[in-house]
């Protein structure tokens, strides 16, 4: 790692940074070249998002030493990052919608004419335009639609305008992250052209990125990293797809998870043909009685969505719902409920539970009629009854059922939200995420709770991220991959490596 | 291919949406001459030189308000203070005048008090995080009250001088002084809005709060400017009604706020934010005042006046989304 090397642009050594409970990076060092696109890689949570956000100036590191062009640094904020040449184009796109492809470029930096010695400053509109279109012709040798607003023009031309916006102010790095993720095949091609033409005038590219196949296109190096830990730095044409999976998970399966065998019984719930335009392609699934079928992918992949729609909470395009053999029409949360499917969303505060609202409240959101008596009046006791059985069935640990639930641990809040699923008498429960920022005592206890139902002759379909949580729970593992589920794997086929082999793309 | 299908209708949404904007400028021109033509024939009075020049006189205050409105709500943001604010500055620019103060001064006393009212509001929004409308609701209230204590309920009186009454009734060929301020202002508005850094700004903040935050600007100062802009105008038309009125009763410049807040939305600016237009606002404060005036030369009882008004508000909203709506169904069938 030599600092001195003129060809490297920037170079990070030991870069450490926390948050409250979590090492987000230990000990990172990093090297970007002149002209190179450096490709970062790890599984979600490995700290890539962590590294960009301090090189962008939106993190500030806790321990460790940048250098830009051999001087040392301190990145203050965005701006200052910018300064030193160091542009980010994030995943989320950051165009203003109702603005043009020019004023988006030079938001913030406006080119004026100064009239009255500098008191009145009137937008330079020509040459503001001028610049941005030379940039065009400069880089993308095309130049159109610079003066429609951007929500107007599709996925691609925004990404470009992003990647304008980034080189207008000389970066000499551009950073981008998950850059393809809205784009459709053809466009991405379009795309890769474009970052070529950046490597060869010099401009190096930080691209972060699950998709490993798209990434052996581009990319001259890997830097993989695992747990907030620098693996190892690859050059691209010594190491291949199931090298890097490897150095990406290489993690120890958890062996706290013990799988009850249940006996699987009749079909509960299918999914046939699920399609939702950019979205979702095609999703054929099936789930029996006493049976948990799992759902990996990377972030973006597709997951939340297909759950979303099953549940009716999203629309689709086309598909239908069998439950128990019998076709269902499921247009709403409400519908999915009537079938007996219920939702335990990711994001528990915001989807999940009323927060603001009692454990006894929120126990019998889901059924309330079965509380009313006479159709309007609520049987108050009958719900406190209804709530403290289930507080002691799955050992919610509150002090009373009048609690508000935002005062319970996420542990217990996911008991709470399961406890008001159960009261629905479920016969097939989505699990999103189901032990998300939950401790690792609290995780068990789910765990039993979730294998109690499947014992009770329940089906249970769950997304995770947390790929030993996945393979030690499922029966079956479905993997998707941009929208598309694109293997089924038995419980003895999965392991770490080719689930991640599918989810990255790597079977095209 | 799936997504370049969806790519293309999502383009055409949005083509048809751009051109509904310039049609809706074009729709205000004709219902304008519309209640024109049709008013000639119910009534003498109302094509006459006089009552044309009252009407513009009369939206003149409500108008120079939603200017103010039209800038804070393409942030996406509201600022129901601007009433109060109306009347407070216009108490304090009387006050001082009956202290024998310059007219100046007092003037320049005024639209500071205006400039600082705008400004805190800005500043309990950012810094407090409290939403546009409970902060200005707030402030609204609290100014009123204001307004009740100091005046003691009696109306600010005896404050008029020559040169200060020439603001509210003075006329320059034949136009009424406010009606000057109120053109004078548009123009200048229009520059700033269209033409300067401050308006493309502001309409990027209310577009994607997230776009401007990462262009490095500052996105907290930008907002207190534009409340300190609105007071700074509200507090413009509060001198000037003190001067029309006379008097600076406690209720002055109650409910304009809500007015002006209709006159933007008639004129087509965007309650959430990103879109707005200054001609289209002082169009919708037109409107509004010559549906007003012709309701009172045909004798309509004036209660009725509030119930029209308010459906004229809620068509106005409800026009733009049914035509994209019906449209969208033909294509789609």
């Amino acid at each position: 790692m030599a600092v001195e090397d003129d060809h490297v642009l920037i170079s990070l050594t030991g870069i450490t940074k926390e948050f409250p409970g979590v090492k987000a990076l230990e000990n990172v060092s990093l090297d970007v070249r002149k002209g190179e696109v450096l490709a970062l890689v790890g599984e979600n949570g490995a700290g890539k998002s962590t590294l960009i956000k301090i090189l962008s100036g939106l993190y500030h590191k806790d321990n460790g030493e940048i250098r830009v062009r051999g001087k040392s640094v301190e990145i203050q904020d965005a701006r200052h990052a910018q300064e030193l040449g160091i542009s980010t184009i994030f995943q989320e796109p950051t165009l203003a919608p109702h603005l043009t492809a020019v004023e988006n470029v030079y938001l913030g930096r406006e080119i004026y004419h100064s009239y009255f010695g500098g008191t009145v400053k009137i937008l330079n509109e020509k040459e503001m335009y001028q610049e941005t279109e030379k940039l065009y012709r400069n880089f993308f040798s095309t130049v159109e639609d610079l003066k429609r607003p951007v929500i107007e023009l599709g996925a691609l031309k925004n990404r470009v305008i992003e990647i304008a916006k980034a080189l207008s102010v000389k970066a000499s790095v551009v950073i981008m992250d998950e850059p393809t993720a809205a784009l459709a095949e053809h466009e991405r091609e379009v795309l890769f052209d474009f970052i070529r033409a950046l490597k060869e005038q010099g401009v190096s590219v930080i691209y972060v990125s699950h998709h490993l196949k798209e990434l052996f296109l581009l990319a001259d190096r890997f830097h993989v990293m695992r747990d907030g830990k620098h693996i190892a730095t690859v050059s691209a044409d010594e190491t291949d797809i199931d090298q890097l999976v490897s150095m990406m998970v290489g993690r120890e399966i958890s062996n706290f998870i013990a799988k009850e065998t249940v006996p699987i019984g009749e079909e509960s719930l299918r999914v046939i043909g699920l399609n939702q335009p950019g979205v979702l392609k095609n999703i054929n699934f099936h789930i029996k009685k006493g049976e948990i079928v799992g759902i990996a992918g990377l972030a973006g992949s597709g997951r939340t969505e297909t759950v979303r729609a099953v549940v009716g909470a999203d629309r689709i395009s086309s598909g239908a719902v069998e439950v128990d053999g019998k076709p269902f029409r499921i247009q709403s949360p409400r519908d999915a409920i009537r079938a007996g499917i219920g939702l335990l969303p990711e994001n528990r505060k915001l989807h999940g539970a009323l927060i603001e609202m009692s454990v006894s409240n929120n126990i019998t959101l889901a059924s309330i009629k079965r509380v009313l008596s006479k159709k309007f009046v609520l049987k108050k006791k009958a719900e406190l009854d209804i709530a403290s059985d289930y507080v002691q069935r799955l050992g919610i640990k509150t002090p009373t059922v009048h609690q508000k639930v935002r005062f319970l641990s996420g542990g217990n809040q996911q008991k709470v939200i399961l406890a008001k699923w159960l009261f629905t008498k479920p016969k097939v429960l989505i699990f999103d995420e189901p032990t998300i920022g939950i401790d690792v005592g609290a995780k068990v206890e789910v765990y039993n709770l979730m294998a109690e139902f499947v014992r009770g002759g329940g089906g249970i379909l769950m997304v995770s991220s947390d790929l030993p949580e996945l393979m030690g729970l499922s029966d079956r593992i479905y993997v998707m991959h941009k929208g598309e589920f694109v293997h089924e794997f038995s419980r003895d086929e999965a392991t770490e490596e080719n689930i991640m082999y599918y989810a990255s793309g790597g079977h095209q | 291919m799936e997504n370049k299908g969806l790519e293309t209708v999502y383009r055409e949404n949005n083509f048809r949406f751009s051109l509904k904007i310039d049609r809706y400028l074009l729709g205000l021109f004709i219902v304008l001459g519309a209640i024109i033509v049709v008013m000639s024939f119910l009534s003498a009075n109302f094509l006459t030189h006089t009552n044309l020049l009252n009407v513009l006189q009369q939206a003149s205050f409500v108008m120079i308000l939603a200017f103010g409105m039209t800038f804070v709500l393409s942030t996406g943001g509201i600022d129901l203070s601007v009433g109060s604010i109306c009347g407070i500055c216009g108490g304090m620019a009387a006050w001082l005048l009956n202290k024998d103060v310059n007219v100046a001064i007092a003037i320049a006393a005024a639209l500071l008090l205006g400039v600082i009212i705008g400004a805190v509001n800005g500043l309990t929004i950012t810094k407090l995080n409290l939403s546009p409308f409970m902060a200005t609701l707030a402030m609204m209230i609290i100014l009123r009250g204001i307004l009740y204590v100091w005046t003691g309920a009696i109306p600010f009186r005896s404050y008029m001088t020559s040169s200060f009454q020439f603001l509210g009734s003075g006329r320059i060929f034949g136009v009424q002084f406010p009606v000057i301020v109120a053109i004078v202002l548009l123009v200048v508005l229009l520059i700033l809005y269209r033409k300067m850094k401050f308006g493309r700004h502001i309409l990027a903040l209310g577009s994607s709060e997230e776009a401007v935050r990462i262009s490095g600007i500052k996105v907290d100062m930008l907002r207190i400017k534009v409340y300190a802009l609105s007071g700074l105008i509200a507090a413009a038309a509060g001198v000037l009604l003190a001067s029309r009125l006379a008097t600076v009763n406690p209720e002055m410049g109650k409910g304009y706020e809500l007015e002006a807040i209709a006159a933007a939305i008639i004129g087509g600016t965007a309650l959430t934010g990103g879109k707005g237009t200054l001609v289209g606002t002082a169009l919708g404060a037109i409107i509004l005042f010559m549906i007003k005036n012709a309701m009172n030369l045909k004798n309509v009882n004036p209660y009725w006046e509030t119930i029209v008004i308010g459906f004229i508000i809620l068509l106005a909203v409800a026009v733009p989304i049914l035509a994209g709506y019906i449209k969208g169904r033909v294509k789609n069938s």
